[in-house]
């Protein structure tokens, strides 16, 4: 397995194409992103956020272009595809955590399954990650004994416990109520500040501004402008993006 | 002329000879709803399947299962499959015919609780990492499992009313008994209701249970 430095690119989009039918989704994405940079990708809904997101894991099958991770291209990986997605975490807006299993299995499941991690381990390991966001108290519960908030803490903890590379948020914060955004936007920031990588679709413009390494706007299916948060959100050029703020801000 | 004393005698003398068949209709029906249940829950991951002839034969065969009379299966298990060589025991071949009959209305069962599954549930699942396979066996099929148990107690229900065909073949189960007991003291409408009566209290007293069950599982869902 190859580790990627700091500062090295990790993952990147190359002329990626996604098509539904004759819906032009994704047309044309070319993305680096760095080891340990946080990338914020922010854009009107419908314009392809979330389908860029599921490509570089392949959730959805891009019809063009390519993707690599760690140098490898990832669409002819085959099967090898469950290990690629093994170093790399997803969070969900509605969170997907599984309902039959306890906060403990839901974090232990795929490290026990899928990397063989003794129980023992694994639950170890859980019970550290699951203090990290304050969520000791809650391994016996189960997912709809919590809050949004919690559930989402969870969900976040459940994919830190592969230990991935880089982790993927699609509008984590999207589905909660307003009082329990900033307990989920507190343990992203840290583990951004622990210098992880991580490409985050948001509609929090403070969390972008303050987290982010870099901005991204996207539209109709194409990053039209990128940059520092304080260029991109302090002077955009584009008109697009300049209108986009001005309805967000 | 319909007696109600003659009900009674029956029911108050002959009681042990219905119970035998009774024993007989639950063994089979409870092997019945194990084996299709596992059955349908092969045939519903074939016919989810990527591979094109594995759907067209699992449709297949759901489709012509549900499409025949059962009777007719019967027959042709337990006297159609010596031809091919193929001598199953009396029960067992009962059993087996129950099986394949149910195993079909067991695999739409189970399909349709495959599907009624969030997306999101595989999408996480696979995201972390995991092959389809353990997709379905550790996240899907537990959940669909749960969700569907009520349809599986319905179709333990219908399987014991159904197991009665098997007294076509000369399995020792209710019908069997009631039947050869009228035969020798001529009460056929009396003896036939008692064992009507004794399907009724089996099935009732089972979706009861069942519906019980289905309250308490409710209460502990968190
Ligand atoms: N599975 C799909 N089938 C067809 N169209 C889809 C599918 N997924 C997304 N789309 C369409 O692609 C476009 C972009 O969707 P999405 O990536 O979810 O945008 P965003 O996350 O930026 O709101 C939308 O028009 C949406 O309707
Ligand atoms: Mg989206």
């Amino acid at each position: 397995m190859q580790t990627v430095k700091k500062g090295e690119v990790l993952l990147s989009a190359k002329g990626l194409q996604k098509r539904f039918g004759t819906l032009d989704v994704l047309r044309g994405v070319d993305v680096d992103i760095h080891g340990g940079e946080v990338v914020v990708i922010i854009g009107p809904s419908g314009s392809g956020k979330s389908t860029f997101l599921r490509c570089l894991n392949l959730l959805e099958t891009p019809t063009g272009g390519d993707i690599v991770f760690e140098g490898v291209s990832i669409l002819g990986a085959g099967k090898g595809i469950n290990k690629l997605r093994e170093r790399m975490g997803m969070v969900f807006q509605q969170f997907n955590l599984f309902p039959h299993l306890s906060v403990l299995e839901n974090v232990c499941i795929a490290p026990m399954k899928v990397k063989k991690t003794p129980r023992a381990k694994a639950e170890a390991r859980a019970m550290e990650l699951l203090a990290r966001v304050g969520l000791s108290d809650k391994a016996k519960a189960y997912p709809s004994q919590l809050s949004g908030g919690q559930r989402q803490r969870v969900a976040i903890v459940r994919a830190l416990a592969m230990d991935p590379d880089v982790m993927l948020f699609d509008e984590p914060t999207s589905a909660l109520d307003p009082e329990m955004v900033g307990e989920v936007l507190d343990v992203m920031k840290r583990l951004a500040e622990d210098g992880m990588t991580m490409v985050v679709v948001t509609h929090e413009m403070g969390f972008a501004r303050e987290v982010g390494d870099r901005v991204l706007f996207m539209d109709e299916g194409m990053i039209v402008e990128e940059g520092l948060p304080q260029e991109l959100f302090g002077n955009p050029q584009n008109p697009r993006t300049q209108d986009f703020l001005r309805k967000v801000l | 002329m319909f007696s109600l004393e003659a009900l009674w005698t029956i029911l108050s003398t002959k009681l042990p000879v219905f119970m035998e068949g009774v024993v007989v209709t639950i063994q089979l029906a409870a092997w019945t709803v194990v084996g299709g249940s596992l059955l349908g829950i092969l045939v519903a991951l074939l016919r989810l399947s990527h591979v094109r002839m594995l759907r067209v034969l699992s449709g297949a065969y759901i489709e012509f299962l549900r499409g025949t009379p059962m009777l007719v299966q019967v027959l042709i298990v337990y006297y159609g499959l010596p031809q091919l060589g193929v001598r199953l025991p009396r029960m067992t071949a009962g059993i087996l015919a129950l099986i394949i009959n149910s195993g079909a209305y067991m695999a739409e069962i189970v399909r349709s609780g495959i599907q009624a599954i969030d997306v999101g549930q595989t999408e996480a699942a696979r995201s972390l990492g995991m092959t389809q396979a353990q997709t379905m066996l550790h996240i899907i099929l537990p959940q669909a499992l749960k969700n569907i148990l009520p349809a599986i107690g319905n179709e333990f229900v219908v399987i014991i009313k159904e197991s009665s065909i098997l007294y076509t073949i000369g399995i020792y189960e209710l019908t069997y008994q009631a039947n050869k007991l009228a035969s020798t003291n001529f009460r056929y409408l009396e003896t036939l209701t008692v064992s009507a009566l004794i399907y009724f209290v089996l099935t009732f007293t089972t979706s009861k249970l069942l519906g019980l069950l289905e309250r308490r599982m409710k209460r502990a869902d968190r």
